[in-house]
């Protein structure tokens, strides 16, 4: 008497399709079922279905590209006003600095839409620090956004000790993606580890990495010397 | 009695139950099976094969002081490696077995295996201990895809038996059976076929040694 079963055996007989097609069919259902075991997609069914799934893993990929790259601008460009700063450019640094609600809520903006979309989109399931950085970052958006409306100055002293707190997390969730002895050891079976990371740009670009990039160009826009001061 | 898993397109998992008893084809520790048919997915899914599980399955880890699974017998595992040679692992035994439960993308997995594999190169495992591992949480898109390669590129030379996946209920059939809630997972399994012992995370292979030697012969240091 047989042990196991084969598709083949059920499938021919039951719905008169080959293996092959059998196959093809459900190859991205699988597929989705094989990127992780949370991690189902709802494209059960048919070559059409297929295609569509394929292509918003195109549009994932695409995703952590466009975010990676930001985030390196981001980067760059806070390392710039560092600069500014050490070398005494003070009408720049005014000129950012009457604009720092917008450019705060830009920042933590995209980072919180970047955020949704990896985690409701393209299913990444945040882990544990991710979502310590979250409870940092979202609040900074609507901060920032209160703080255009109203023209208010004062603003980024609440935006400072939250993205403070932010980056030292993000840190703290980046070293550990490279050294994952200092994390908890294990990779949990029903959700990420935080040592686990779900991509890396640029051979260095992680979602921790974008995270900490965006919570330190706060903190030293935040800082920066405007009018006010 | 065996269950053997697998899909059918757009169904719900097939099960098919088999009142014969499912007999290894020696007393080894890791021995081959006739009975395993081989399903293989096209793409990826050369990755993942079938698994049957004969037997009661150990519970979900959550500790190892208070592990309900200690003293339970392991159930028959029969699947294959990556090669497609049958492999079966189960409580028919003449010979103490670790099994190692490792997702090829979890860092800490790519952490202990050099671990093992010193403990392997300097011959430093208990006399009569057989090591064999199971290729769990595949997933194509992370990192050191496909699991075959890895293994080789990560000198794995242990026997190891590739985890299959229960897609309705969302697990890797090896890895559930096993009560598996971490990687890499370890089960200590005595001569008789029962627990010793059960553990997720990383371990140096001092304290490797150390553990699997006390948990064997724990009157060893008395």
């Amino acid at each position: 008497m047989a042990t196991s079963v084969h598709p083949s055996a059920e499938c021919e007989s039951s719905k008169g399709v080959s293996v092959d097609a059998w196959y093809d069919e459900t190859l991205i259902d699988v597929y989705s079922s094989m990127r992780e075991p949370y991690r189902h997609r709802q494209t059960r069914g048919m070559a059409g279905s297929a295609i569509l799934a394929l292509d918003g893993y195109a549009i994932t990929d695409a995703m952590e590209t466009l975010t990676a790259t930001l985030a390196i601008a981001v980067a760059i460009a806070t390392v710039a006003v560092l600069i500014m700063w050490a070398t005494g450019r003070r009408a720049a640094l005014a000129a950012i600095a009457r604009v720092r609600a917008a450019v705060i809520l830009a920042i933590a903006g995209g980072a919180t839409a970047g955020s949704l979309y990896f985690s409701e989109v393209a299913n990444y399931i945040p882990c544990r620090l991710c979502w310590f950085q979250r409870i940092a970052m979202y609040p900074l958006a609507v901060i920032a956004l209160v703080a255009v409306i109203r023209k208010d100055r004062g603003a980024r002293w609440y935006a400072l000790p939250i993205a403070a707190v932010g980056a030292g997390v993000s840190a703290w969730h980046y070293l550990i993606e490279w050294r994952p002895g200092l994390d908890s050891g294990a990779c949990s079976a029903s959700g990420p580890a935080c040592s686990d990371i779900w991509f890396r740009s640029y051979g260095f670009v992680t979602l921790a990495f974008m995270a900490l990039v965006g919570f330190v160009a706060v903190v030293v826009v935040s800082l920066i010397p405007g009018e006010d001061d | 009695m065996a269950v053997a898993l697998t899909a059918c397109a757009n169904d719900d998992l097939v099960i098919v139950f088999d009142t014969t008893t499912t007999s290894p084809s020696t007393t080894s520790d890791v021995t081959t099976s006739p009975s395993i048919t081989t399903t293989t997915i096209a793409g990826y899914g050369d990755q993942v094969r079938s698994v049957v599980v004969d037997g009661v399955a150990l519970p979900a880890f959550v500790d190892s002081h208070t592990d309900p699974a200690i003293g339970q017998a392991i159930p028959t595992l029969i699947g294959e490696d990556y090669d497609g040679t049958p492999i079966t692992i189960g409580p028919d035994r003449t010979n103490p077995m670790l099994i190692v439960v490792l997702a090829h993308w979890c860092p800490h997995c790519n952490n202990e295996i050099p671990e093992i594999n010193a403990i392997r190169d300097a011959d430093r495992w208990p006399d009569g201990l057989e090591v064999v591992g199971i290729s769990s949480a595949i997933a194509p898109d992370r990192p050191n895809f496909p699991p075959a390669r890895w293994l080789v590129e990560k000198d794995w030379t242990y026997p190891v038996l590739a985890d299959g996946i229960d897609e309705a209920r969302g697990v890797y059939i090896a890895g559930d059976a096993l009560g598996v809630t971490g990687y890499p997972f370890m089960v200590l399994v005595d001569a008789t076929g029962a627990v010793r012992g059960r553990w997720s995370g990383e371990s140096p292979a001092d304290a490797l040694v150390a553990l699997v030697t006390d948990l064997i012969n724990p009157q060893a240091d008395v």
